[in-house]
């Protein structure tokens, strides 16, 4: 009988084994990337989606130097176009500059500048810029600027200035060079994460302009003022800084500000990728966040997400060329993903296109993309090392794009209307469009509309604007049946209880439901009760942690608009362990402390305080979700006041319950809370390391089924 | 006694946990088949013609081991060495290495999978060991890679005055240090030298030339036919690639072309290209059978990094022999429509191809029925069927259209089953749901599309599931890869190239349940009686499934879905599918014929040449119109090839689809196409019936201006710039046409 047993075990064992094993697969998948996408802006810079959208330019042709029949070319660095519209291309591998017109047919070959009759050539130079009257090139090699009229002169030769605000090592090797509308000039160098340095129009040195920030916040900075009391000079000189990042890329707006672009960390994303720079260095970019104007140095520019190449690495985005368009559209090139980002001035993405990740194979794709220029119609991308150009050209789909995206940001959302409406025809998922067309309705006093499609484009802003409108016309309208309405029930209501309490009415008979919803008005008498009850039902309790539960859920998935974006994603799980799992946790701790502490309540009436205490948090639950429909949002909102009103009165009524309950001390209760907090951190660091364990475990076992399946 | 029990229930759950991995490491491997290697006697052949056909020879060197077809009455000679290259009568070089090789090989070592290649002449010729024998209107040659133990048999024959070259497959020797993966024949058969005037042709996407001129770095193209192995699942992709529809490959150079046409073994192969290799001073074009199947599989190290290491099928792909013929051009069909009308020809004699009248169409559109979204009741996700266009609404765009213009339109029915697009269930549960509308409805619009001269298709995809109904389940109905790994498949984030791990994943079905599948449709569908069934999925890709020698790397996909297409295509019912060669012999309509190559920056010149082969018999739809960059621009290229211009429909674009990624939806959404699907039948309802069942003879472009000869006589001009063009038949306006 007893080796039948065994026997059975082992057979089930077996079964149960090779099932498991069976079900195991790799998960993988194949499916062709569409070409264009953009994100959808969800609230804050953390939160976007990308979705797939109808392109907006699409790839035309490739040039390289034997399809302009000037032979090959060898790394070319970047790209700058002129007042004509010309292309100035440097080829820096074979020290020229070739010049291309509109219709990419080559005007003209720079293969040196001349000083005083002499030729300077120019090999291996990293940046230029041209204007109505020079030719800048920041001849990286030479380790120096060169200032050449357009007839090919060198008028001033810029080397490293002798000034105290540059340090002794520093070396001047230029790699962009940009002047703006007053003759200034403004130089980037290699290595150089003081900013960009800045020239008068006769060519002094005035300092460096526009570094960027680091990243840093107050915890850090005190950690590294106590660390540094202690220690030695040598050790001090072995710490790693934080320095700003280096920008890869300047150049100048229409408006008259230049950009910058930076590429970030190898390991990690950055924000502020772009950079415009106000009159003081700062960044005057600024990005919509749907309840506020903020600073762009909180955005991310690039992908939300790290993007993979053929060999399965992760690669980091980084921006490695800018270009400012005619009518502030910011354009980026992405050197390690090959993708090109197309922005406004607001920040909003009109799309990403492009790729490759170093494969390049394909027209339209990159293996190291440096340089962007676009000018509307088309968008013209150097690759280095394919040393080749590609051109895109602009589809009808996004001329009405750009137009409508011009009107909208002038302010002119009349006209831009029409135009986003026939771009939501032929692409209904673009989130721009939706916004604007909630912008033109507000405009056009069409609230409801207004309303409607801010909700769709997920535009808080919009839709408060248009809510506070809609709201002020109903309450103008309905003011005195609202007025005497509130009144009448205020009026009730205080004589209804007037007269319940004179004639003693009792609402609810079941006594321990009595001081459970009484709580609130009579807290002592409802935990005494807890106390004095011989047979605590546990019915109750669960029930109101239930409705706690229901009443969070409530929060996250009914709440108004105004307060909290819709999302798909189930948050059933996370809801229910951070309520009742919390509690259950709460009330075990509590339980367990208070034992310690020697005090008189049981598991059952800790449970029931606690449930308890409860009551306000569906109150709050119930206010918070109507409120959302009504209140609008504002600076110390009212809600985040009614909020923590309630989480006040949750953790006094908590502590009043630890001390009726187990009859502790008031300050022997706090000690207790205290307690009980500090027992639930450790319960549940100790539970995710056992999950971390079994996870391991079982990835090991798998892994050993799997070596010997494959062996 | 308890202890006791509790110890040997110890011992055997231990001795269980070490012996059940051992046990396992035997299974799921097959036995061996391929010819074990062996030294023989290789004989040779001494004479020099071993065959004749009356105008072709076939000549055997057997100093150099090659093998040439010389025409007697042109005097024109290809082969494997070319021929000019062989009067310099070289020895050394890496040219020699590379042009002096029949075959080029790809084998792994057993012991450290490592991969390698090499070809014939470093491995077999240039040690003299190469057999051979003569056959029947030919020869056959042995290439013994002695120190791999690798023989590779491979027969030159003439046949219908082409030369045919097969690789005997089954007669494939092998050792146990080195195993076969691919082989690659005759690469520098179909080649020319690196001239200005010569170029390749490639059948990327709609067709495509790689000029032969050197320019700066080597330039490689490789695609494999009828589209990259479904079954495989690539961690990463970078890039999406236009397919190879047709198994065949050509040049042109002086004033001749050779065609290689891939007519057994197709699925197996790939079709490379190389040009701009200066070490050579020629290019060419070639096939490459894959042989045996390989897939990554993933594998924890110490570090817990997980490694990728490669994973072999045993046994060769169950197949007798590949073969390619070589079709001689001269003169004025020596160019690629030239080749064509060549193609076109074998498949009329070969493949049955015939002119197909059943389907008469001048506009295509696809009506998207609906699709899968996620729902949230109190935080409570679940998926919900979203109905965005019903069958009463298909019925009123229909009438609509029909009363603006009295045109005839191929309607097709997508995702009106179970689940919508999305593949929950196995071809939509073979049903039409009922939240798209009645059986009554369904059958109220055939009978108005039949008596408007239209066609009504309904699309099934019968290749990939989500769920278990409906006869399939994931267990025991799904094609495993080559590292015997159950299928499974997503889609590419265009963010991170990478299958989103978030959303949903599907299954490939086994192939071996296709033809079963296909009788179930036909069982439960085909009892509703509607005009047609498209099977589009079904002819647009091509898969490899590892649970059976049979069905590795692709073998026999193209009898498998041949013989599904005729079966639905039985008792008059009309067939739609892909664009693949196999599939567009056996359909009524072919679905989104290419436009485009996979524009890879090494092809100069995109053709229309998979129009030129089918148009005049099987009609053919564009890609869907409303879904390109530039739809009228793809429009007027539908218009000047003679194609069937596609749209999709939706009738609603529901809230619920917005920011989610079913893109099908949010470019085709009727109130934003109406005008433009409207205006452009009228136009295509003036053009069509004038090269009604007309062949493509000839295509050209000059600047904006396309001309498109057609074998009836007439001449269309189209217009695709923004301004008015002066052609020989008079003005062409701007986005506009002009028949002469």
């Amino acid at each position: 009988m007893k080796r039948t047993t065994v026997l059975k075990r082992v057979v089930i064992l077996v079964a149960v084994l090779a099932t498991l094993f069976s079900l195991s697969a790799t998960v993988s998948a194949a499916r062709v990337p569409t070409d264009a996408y953009t994100y959808w802006q969800k609230g804050d810079t953390g939160a976007k989606e990308a979705v797939t959208i109808r392109p907006l330019y699409t790839a035309e042709e490739v040039i390289d130097g034997n399809t302009l029949g000037i032979g090959a070319m060898v790394s070319p660095k970047y790209m700058a176009v002129d007042n004509n519209g010309f292309l100035y291309v440097l080829d820096s591998g074979n020290g020229r500059i070739v010049v291309l017109d509109t219709d990419m047919t080559v005007l003209q070959t720079i293969e040196e500048v001349y000083q005083d009759g002499e030729a300077i050539p120019f090999m291996g130079a990293g940046g230029l810029s041209v204007t109505k009257d020079h030719l800048y090139i920041a001849d990286t090699d030479g380790g120096r600027v060169l200032v050449c009229s357009r007839s090919l002169n060198v008028e001033q030769v810029i080397t490293k200035p002798d000034s105290y605000l540059i340090p002794e090592n520093f070396p001047f090797k230029p790699t962009r060079v940009v002047c703006d509308n007053k003759g200034f000039l403004y130089v980037l160098c290699e290595g150089s994460y003081y900013g960009t340095m800045m020239f008068t129009d006769t060519y002094e040195f005035l300092g460096f302009y526009g570094a960027n920030l680091v990243e840093g916040d107050v915890l850090s900075a005190i950690k590294e003022w106590f660390q540094s009391i202690f220690m030695t000079d040598a050790k001090q000189g072995g710490t790693t800084k934080k320095l700003p990042y280096q920008a890869t890329d300047v150049t100048l707006g229409p408006d008259g500000f230049l950009y910058t672009s930076t590429e970030g960390g190898q390991w990690s994303f950055t924000r502020g990728e772009i950079r415009k720079m106000g009159p003081g260095g700062g960044n005057i970019l600024k990005f919509s966040s749907n309840l506020s104007s903020m600073d762009a140095d909180d955005f991310r520019f690039t992908d939300m997400e790290y993007n993979y190449n053929t060999l399965n690495t992760r690669i980091t985005p980084a921006i490695a060329g800018l270009s400012v368009d005619a009518d502030g559209f910011i354009y980026a090139v992405d050197r390690a993903t090959g993708k090109i980002l197309i922005y406004d001035q607001m920040c909003n993405l009109l799309t990403a296109f492009g790729g490759g990740i170093g494969t390049g194979t394909q027209l339209g794709t990159f293996v190291t993309p440096v340089s962007v220029v676009g000018n509307g119609e088309e968008v013209y991308v150097l690759d280095t090392i394919h040393a080749s150009i590609t051109v895109f050209r602009l589809t009808e789909f996004g001329r009405k794009v750009r137009q409508a995206d011009i009107l909208s940001l002038d302010g002119d959302h009349a006209q831009a209307k029409p135009l986003w409406q026939e771009v939501l025809e032929q692409e209904q998922n673009y989130q721009i469009a939706l916004v604007g067309l909630g912008k033109a309705a507000l405009g056009e006093r069409d609230y409801e509309t207004a309303m409607e499609y801010a909700q769709l484009g997920l535009d808080q802003e919009t839709y408060i604007s248009a809510f506070k409108s809609t709201q002020s016309k109903f309450l103008e309208k309905n003011f005195i049946w609202l007025f005497f309405g509130i009144l009448l029930a205020i009026v009730g209501l205080s004589v209804f209880f007037i007269i319940s309490r004179k004639r003693e009415i009792v609402l609810v008979r079941h006594e321990q439901l009595r001081h459970a919803t009484s709580v609130l008005t009579h807290p002592f008498v409802s935990f005494n009760s807890i106390r004095q009850t011989p047979r605590l039902s546990m019915w109750i309790p669960t029930a109101i942690l239930f409705l706690f539960f229901l009443g969070k859920m409530a929060e996250k998935e009914y709440a108004g608009f105004m307060y909290v974006l819709p999302s798909k994603e189930s948050s059933l799980l996370f809801t229910l362990i951070g309520t009742v799992g919390l509690a259950v946790l709460g009330v075990f701790c509590n339980w367990g402390i208070s034992v310690l502490f020697e005090g008189k309540g049981k598991l059952k009436q800790c449970y029931c305080a606690l449930c308890y205490c409860l009551v306000p948090q569906i109150v709050g639950s119930i206010a918070y979700v109507a409120l959302t429909y009504l209140v609008v949002p504002t600076g110390g909102s009212v809600l985040t006041i009614v909020q923590m009103i309630i989480t006040i009165i949750t953790v006094i009524w908590l502590l009043l319950a630890i001390t009726i309950v187990h009859e502790f001390s008031f300050f022997k209760a706090i000690g207790a809370l205290i307690g009980t907090i500090l027992a639930m951190c450790l319960v549940g660091f100790i539970a995710f390391l056992l999950v971390v364990l079994a996870q391991d475990v079982v990835t090991f076992v798998g892994n050993l089924f799997k070596e010997a399946f494959y062996r | 006694m308890k202890k006791q029990l509790r110890t040997k229930s110890c011992l055997v759950f231990a001795l269980l946990l070490l012996v059940t991995p051992l046990l396992l490491t035997s299974c799921g491997q097959p036995e061996s088949t391929v010819k074990v290697y062996e030294p023989l006697y290789l004989e040779n052949v001494t004479e020099s013609v071993v065959a004749d056909d009356g105008i072709n020879q076939l000549v055997w060197d057997a100093n150099e081991k090659a093998v040439f077809f010389y025409n007697t009455y042109t005097g024109r000679i290809w082969s494997a060495i070319p021929y000019d290259f062989y009067l310099q009568q070289q020895d050394s070089g890496y040219n020699v290495m590379e042009m002096k090789s029949p075959i080029h090989i790809a084998y792994y070592a057993t012991n450290n999978r490592q991969e390698r290649t090499i070809t014939g002449y470093e491995g077999a010729i240039l040690d003299g060991q190469v057999g051979s024998t003569l056959i029947e209107n030919g020869i056959r040659v042995e290439y013994d890679f002695t120190e791999l133990q690798l023989r590779i048999p491979v027969e030159y024959t003439l046949e219908n005055y082409a030369l045919k070259v097969s690789l005997d497959i089954e007669g494939i020797a092998e050792g146990d240090a080195y195993k076969l993966m691919s082989v690659s024949l005759a690469p520098y058969m179909v080649s020319a030298p690196e001239d200005d005037v010569s170029y390749l042709f490639l059948p990327s996407g709609s067709g495509a030339l790689m000029y032969t001129d050197v320019r700066g770095d080597i330039r490689k193209y490789s695609e494999p036919v009828f589209g990259i192995d479904a079954i495989e699942q690539p961690a990463t992709r970078t890039y999406y690639a236009e397919t190879a529809h047709l198994p065949i490959f050509g040049v042109r150079r002086d004033d001749a072309a050779l065609l290689g046409i891939i007519s057994k073994g197709a699925g197996l192969a790939s079709i490379d290209a190389v040009a701009g290799d200066s070490r050579v001073g020629w290019a060419c074009a070639y096939p490459t059978f894959q042989l045996r199947g390989s897939d990554m599989v993933d594998i924890q190290n110490r570090e817990s990094y997980a490694q990728k290491v490669k994973s072999f099928s045993r046994n060769l792909v169950d197949l007798d022999r590949a073969e390619v013929l070589y079709q001689p051009l001269e003169g004025d069909e020596a160019n690629y429509e030239g080749m064509a009308n060549a193609y076109r020809q074998w498949l009329i004699d070969n493949q049955g191809l015939e002119k197909t009248t059943a389907v008469n169409a001048y506009m295509a559109l696809e009506f998207l029925g609906g699709a899968t979204v996620p729902e949230k009741v109190f935080g409570v996700s679940y998926d919900t069927l979203q109905v965005v266009t019903s069958l009463q609404q298909v019925q009123e765009i229909l009438t609509e259209i029909d009363s603006q213009v009295q045109a005839p339109v191929a309607t097709v029915l997508s995702g009106f089953g179970q689940g919508g697009l999305d593949q929950e269930y196995l071809a939509g549960g073979y049903q039409i749901h009922s939240a798209f509308g009645s059986k009554e409805d369904l059958a109220g619009l055939k009978e108005w599309t039949q008596s408007h001269n239209g066609t009504l298709f309904t699309n099934f995809d019968l290749l990939y599931f989500r769920k278990n109904a409906y006869g399939v389940s994931k267990m025991q109905d799904v094609a495993y890869r080559a590292n015997n790994v159950a299928s499974k498949k997503g889609y590419y984030s265009a963010v991170t190239n990478r299958p989103d791990l978030e959303k949903r994943y599907y299954s490939l079905v086994k192939r071996s349940r296709l033809s079963s599948l296909a009788d179930t449709l036909l069982n439960k569908f085909g009892a509703i009686d509607t005009a047609g069934i498209a099977l589009n999925s079904l002819g647009a890709i091509a898969y490899s499934d590892y649970r059976d020698e049979a069905t590795f790397a692709r073998n026999g996909i193209e009898a498998d879905v041949q013989d599904i297409l005729n079966r639905v295509g039985e008792d008059g019912r009309l067939v739609m599918s892909g664009a693949n060669s196999y599939a567009a012999l056996a359909s009524d309509i072919i679905w989104d014929s290419p436009f485009e190559s996979s524009r890879y920056k090494v092809l100069d010149e995109e053709i229309p040449f998979y129009q030129m082969v089918f148009r005049g018999y099987v009609p053919m739809t564009s890609p869907l119109i409303n879904r390109e960059a530039e739809p009228q621009q793809t429009f007027l290229k539908a218009l000047s090839l003679g194609v069937i211009p596609a749209y999709s429909v939706s009738a609603t674009y529901p809230d619920s689809l917005r920011d989610t990624d079913h893109t099908a939806f949010a470019n085709a959404y009727w109130e934003g196409f109406r005008e433009d699907i409207i205006e452009n039948l009228s136009i295509v309802n003036t053009v069509f019936p004038a090269i009604e069942g007309a062949s493509i003879t000839g295509y050209t472009k000059d600047g904006d201006l396309t001309v498109t000869e057609f074998d009836n006589g007439v001449r269309l001009f189209v217009n695709f710039g923004d301004k008015a063009v002066h052609s020989d038949a008079g003005r062409v306006e701007a986005g506009s046409y002009l028949l002469g």
